[in-house]
Protein backbone atom coordinates (compact mmCIF):
# COMPACT_ATOMS: atom_id res chain seq x y z
CA UNK A 1 0.00 0.00 0.00
CA UNK A 2 2.75 2.39 0.99
CA UNK A 3 4.49 1.76 -2.30
CA UNK A 4 1.35 2.89 -4.17
CA UNK A 5 1.13 6.02 -2.01
CA UNK A 6 4.84 6.70 -2.69
CA UNK A 7 4.29 6.28 -6.46
CA UNK A 8 1.28 8.62 -6.28
CA UNK A 9 3.32 11.23 -4.39
CA UNK A 10 6.04 10.98 -7.03
CA UNK A 11 3.52 11.24 -9.89
CA UNK A 12 1.86 14.32 -8.38
CA UNK A 13 5.22 15.95 -7.68
CA UNK A 14 6.36 15.22 -11.25
CA UNK A 15 3.10 16.40 -12.84
CA UNK A 16 3.27 19.74 -11.04
CA UNK A 17 6.94 20.07 -11.75
CA UNK A 18 6.36 19.48 -15.46
CA UNK A 19 3.38 21.83 -15.65
CA UNK A 20 4.61 24.70 -13.49
CA UNK A 21 8.36 24.38 -13.61
CA UNK A 22 8.28 23.76 -9.90
CA UNK A 23 10.19 20.96 -8.28
CA UNK A 24 9.18 17.89 -6.40
CA UNK A 25 10.27 18.91 -2.91
CA UNK A 26 7.31 21.12 -2.06
CA UNK A 27 4.94 18.26 -2.92
CA UNK A 28 7.00 15.21 -1.96
CA UNK A 29 8.07 16.34 1.54
CA UNK A 30 4.58 17.17 2.92
CA UNK A 31 3.21 14.14 1.03
CA UNK A 32 5.55 11.80 2.90
CA UNK A 33 5.09 13.56 6.26
CA UNK A 34 1.27 13.69 6.08
CA UNK A 35 0.44 10.47 4.19
CA UNK A 36 3.27 8.10 5.09
CA UNK A 37 4.10 9.47 8.54
CA UNK A 38 7.75 9.90 7.54
CA UNK A 39 9.88 11.90 9.96
CA UNK A 40 10.67 15.42 8.68
CA UNK A 41 14.43 14.85 8.33
CA UNK A 42 13.97 11.53 6.53
CA UNK A 43 11.34 13.06 4.22
CA UNK A 44 13.75 15.84 3.23
CA UNK A 45 16.58 13.38 2.66
CA UNK A 46 14.38 11.18 0.47
CA UNK A 47 13.07 14.23 -1.45
CA UNK A 48 16.63 15.31 -2.26
CA UNK A 49 17.61 11.81 -3.39
CA UNK A 50 14.47 11.50 -5.56
CA UNK A 51 15.13 14.98 -6.97
CA UNK A 52 18.59 13.83 -8.01
CA UNK A 53 16.94 11.33 -10.38
CA UNK A 54 14.29 13.78 -11.64
CA UNK A 55 16.75 16.68 -12.10
CA UNK A 56 19.13 14.39 -14.00
CA UNK A 57 16.42 13.33 -16.47
CA UNK A 58 15.05 16.90 -16.72
CA UNK A 59 18.45 18.49 -17.17
CA UNK A 60 19.50 16.00 -19.88
CA UNK A 61 16.28 16.63 -21.85
CA UNK A 62 16.76 20.41 -21.57
CA UNK A 63 20.45 20.04 -22.45
CA UNK A 64 19.63 18.16 -25.65
CA UNK A 65 17.15 20.90 -26.55
CA UNK A 66 19.97 23.40 -25.92
CA UNK A 67 18.02 24.99 -23.08
CA UNK A 68 20.85 24.87 -20.57
CA UNK A 69 23.16 27.83 -20.18
CA UNK A 70 26.14 25.77 -19.00
CA UNK A 71 28.39 28.74 -18.32
CA UNK A 72 25.80 30.33 -16.05
CA UNK A 73 25.13 27.00 -14.31
CA UNK A 74 28.85 26.70 -13.58
CA UNK A 75 28.96 30.20 -12.11
CA UNK A 76 25.99 29.54 -9.84
CA UNK A 77 26.75 25.93 -8.88
CA UNK A 78 29.72 26.41 -6.46
CA UNK A 79 27.85 28.84 -4.19
CA UNK A 80 24.67 26.77 -4.42
CA UNK A 81 26.58 23.58 -3.51
CA UNK A 82 28.28 25.26 -0.54
CA UNK A 83 25.06 26.66 0.84
CA UNK A 84 23.21 23.39 0.23
CA UNK A 85 25.80 21.51 2.31
CA UNK A 86 25.59 24.18 5.03
CA UNK A 87 21.77 24.08 5.00
CA UNK A 88 21.71 20.28 5.18
CA UNK A 89 24.16 20.37 8.10
CA UNK A 90 22.15 23.00 10.01
CA UNK A 91 18.93 21.00 9.41
CA UNK A 92 20.55 18.08 11.24
CA UNK A 93 20.90 20.24 14.37
CA UNK A 94 17.21 21.22 14.44
CA UNK A 95 14.50 19.19 16.21
CA UNK A 96 12.06 17.52 13.73
CA UNK A 97 9.03 19.44 15.11
CA UNK A 98 10.77 22.75 14.54
CA UNK A 99 11.99 21.72 11.10
CA UNK A 100 8.36 20.91 10.17
CA UNK A 101 7.28 24.35 11.40
CA UNK A 102 9.98 26.16 9.43
CA UNK A 103 9.07 24.07 6.36
CA UNK A 104 5.36 24.95 6.81
CA UNK A 105 6.15 28.68 7.07
CA UNK A 106 8.28 28.50 3.90
CA UNK A 107 5.39 26.72 2.11
CA UNK A 108 2.98 29.40 3.32
CA UNK A 109 5.26 32.12 1.90
CA UNK A 110 5.53 30.23 -1.42
CA UNK A 111 1.75 29.82 -1.58
CA UNK A 112 1.02 33.48 -0.87
CA UNK A 113 3.60 34.51 -3.47
CA UNK A 114 2.03 32.14 -6.04
CA UNK A 115 -1.49 33.42 -5.34
CA UNK A 116 -0.80 37.13 -5.35
CA UNK A 117 2.11 37.42 -7.76
CA UNK A 118 0.81 34.98 -10.35
CA UNK A 119 0.09 37.64 -12.94
CA UNK A 120 1.68 38.26 -16.31
CA UNK A 121 1.86 34.60 -17.35
CA UNK A 122 5.47 34.59 -16.18
CA UNK A 123 6.57 31.27 -14.75
CA UNK A 124 8.35 31.15 -11.46
CA UNK A 125 9.82 27.80 -10.53
CA UNK A 126 10.34 25.96 -7.33
CA UNK A 127 13.03 23.33 -7.04
CA UNK B 1 20.83 26.89 1.67
CA UNK B 2 17.05 26.53 1.56
CA UNK B 3 17.46 23.42 -0.56
CA UNK B 4 19.66 21.65 1.95
CA UNK B 5 17.76 22.93 4.96
CA UNK B 6 14.24 22.22 3.75
CA UNK B 7 14.77 19.50 1.18
CA UNK B 8 13.45 21.57 -1.71
CA UNK B 9 15.42 22.19 -4.86
CA UNK B 10 16.07 25.91 -4.84
CA UNK B 11 14.35 26.56 -8.17
CA UNK B 12 11.91 28.93 -6.45
CA UNK B 13 14.86 31.27 -6.01
CA UNK B 14 16.88 30.26 -9.07
CA UNK B 15 14.27 30.64 -11.81
CA UNK B 16 13.03 34.15 -10.92
CA UNK B 17 16.63 35.28 -10.37
CA UNK B 18 17.64 34.00 -13.79
CA UNK B 19 14.67 35.49 -15.66
CA UNK B 20 14.69 38.73 -13.66
CA UNK B 21 18.30 39.60 -12.90
CA UNK B 22 20.11 37.68 -15.62
CA UNK B 23 17.53 38.12 -18.40
CA UNK B 24 17.36 34.44 -19.34
CA UNK B 25 14.29 33.22 -21.26
CA UNK B 26 11.83 31.08 -19.27
CA UNK B 27 12.84 27.87 -21.05
CA UNK B 28 16.56 28.45 -20.60
CA UNK B 29 16.02 29.46 -16.99
CA UNK B 30 14.13 26.23 -16.36
CA UNK B 31 16.83 24.11 -18.02
CA UNK B 32 19.70 25.94 -16.35
CA UNK B 33 18.01 25.80 -12.95
CA UNK B 34 17.65 22.01 -13.31
CA UNK B 35 21.36 21.79 -14.14
CA UNK B 36 22.14 23.68 -10.92
CA UNK B 37 19.63 21.65 -8.86
CA UNK B 38 21.48 18.47 -9.87
CA UNK B 39 24.69 19.20 -7.86
CA UNK B 40 22.64 20.85 -5.08
CA UNK B 41 20.52 17.75 -4.55
CA UNK B 42 23.61 15.52 -4.88
CA UNK B 43 25.39 17.35 -2.04
CA UNK B 44 22.21 17.48 0.05
CA UNK B 45 21.61 13.76 -0.48
CA UNK B 46 25.16 12.91 0.66
CA UNK B 47 24.80 14.96 3.87
CA UNK B 48 21.39 13.43 4.69
CA UNK B 49 22.62 9.93 3.78
CA UNK B 50 25.57 10.14 6.19
CA UNK B 51 23.02 10.84 8.94
CA UNK B 52 21.01 7.81 7.82
CA UNK B 53 18.11 10.00 6.68
CA UNK B 54 17.75 8.56 3.16
CA UNK B 55 15.39 5.62 2.61
CA UNK B 56 16.73 4.57 -0.83
CA UNK B 57 13.85 2.32 -1.98
CA UNK B 58 11.34 5.06 -1.07
CA UNK B 59 13.46 7.68 -2.89
CA UNK B 60 13.66 5.46 -6.00
CA UNK B 61 9.87 4.86 -5.97
CA UNK B 62 9.10 8.57 -5.66
CA UNK B 63 11.78 9.41 -8.24
CA UNK B 64 10.34 6.99 -10.82
CA UNK B 65 6.79 8.26 -10.23
CA UNK B 66 8.06 11.81 -10.47
CA UNK B 67 9.79 11.28 -13.83
CA UNK B 68 6.61 9.74 -15.29
CA UNK B 69 4.58 12.66 -13.90
CA UNK B 70 7.02 15.24 -15.24
CA UNK B 71 6.84 13.84 -18.79
CA UNK B 72 3.02 13.91 -18.73
CA UNK B 73 3.01 17.31 -17.01
CA UNK B 74 5.26 18.94 -19.60
CA UNK B 75 2.80 17.84 -22.33
CA UNK B 76 -0.30 18.90 -20.35
CA UNK B 77 1.18 22.32 -19.59
CA UNK B 78 0.08 23.75 -22.93
CA UNK B 79 -3.59 23.00 -22.21
CA UNK B 80 -3.90 25.04 -19.03
CA UNK B 81 -3.34 28.70 -18.31
CA UNK B 82 -0.16 29.22 -16.31
CA UNK B 83 -1.95 31.84 -14.24
CA UNK B 84 -4.73 29.44 -13.18
CA UNK B 85 -2.24 26.65 -12.42
CA UNK B 86 -0.25 28.96 -10.19
CA UNK B 87 -3.40 30.01 -8.31
CA UNK B 88 -4.37 26.38 -7.70
CA UNK B 89 -0.86 25.49 -6.60
CA UNK B 90 -0.75 28.56 -4.33
CA UNK B 91 -3.98 27.46 -2.61
CA UNK B 92 -2.65 23.92 -2.32
CA UNK B 93 0.63 24.99 -0.64
CA UNK B 94 -1.24 27.23 1.84
CA UNK B 95 -3.59 24.34 2.73
CA UNK B 96 -0.67 21.92 3.20
CA UNK B 97 1.23 24.48 5.31
CA UNK B 98 -1.80 24.80 7.63
CA UNK B 99 -2.15 20.99 7.87
CA UNK B 100 1.55 20.67 8.77
CA UNK B 101 1.30 23.35 11.46
CA UNK B 102 -1.84 21.81 13.00
CA UNK B 103 -0.44 18.27 12.95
Amino acid sequence: MDILVALAIGLTAGLLSGMLGIGGGTVAVPGMVLLLGTDQHAAQGVALAAMLLTAFVGASIHYRQKNVNLRMAMWIAPAAIGFSALGAWVAGLVEPEWLTRVFAIALLAIGIRMLFFARGGKFVGIG
Amino acid sequence: MLAGFLGIGGGIILVPMMTGLLCLSQHRAHGTSLAVILPISAVGTVVYATRGDVDWPLAATIGVGSIAGAIVGARLMMRFSAHRLRQVFGLYTIAVAILLILR
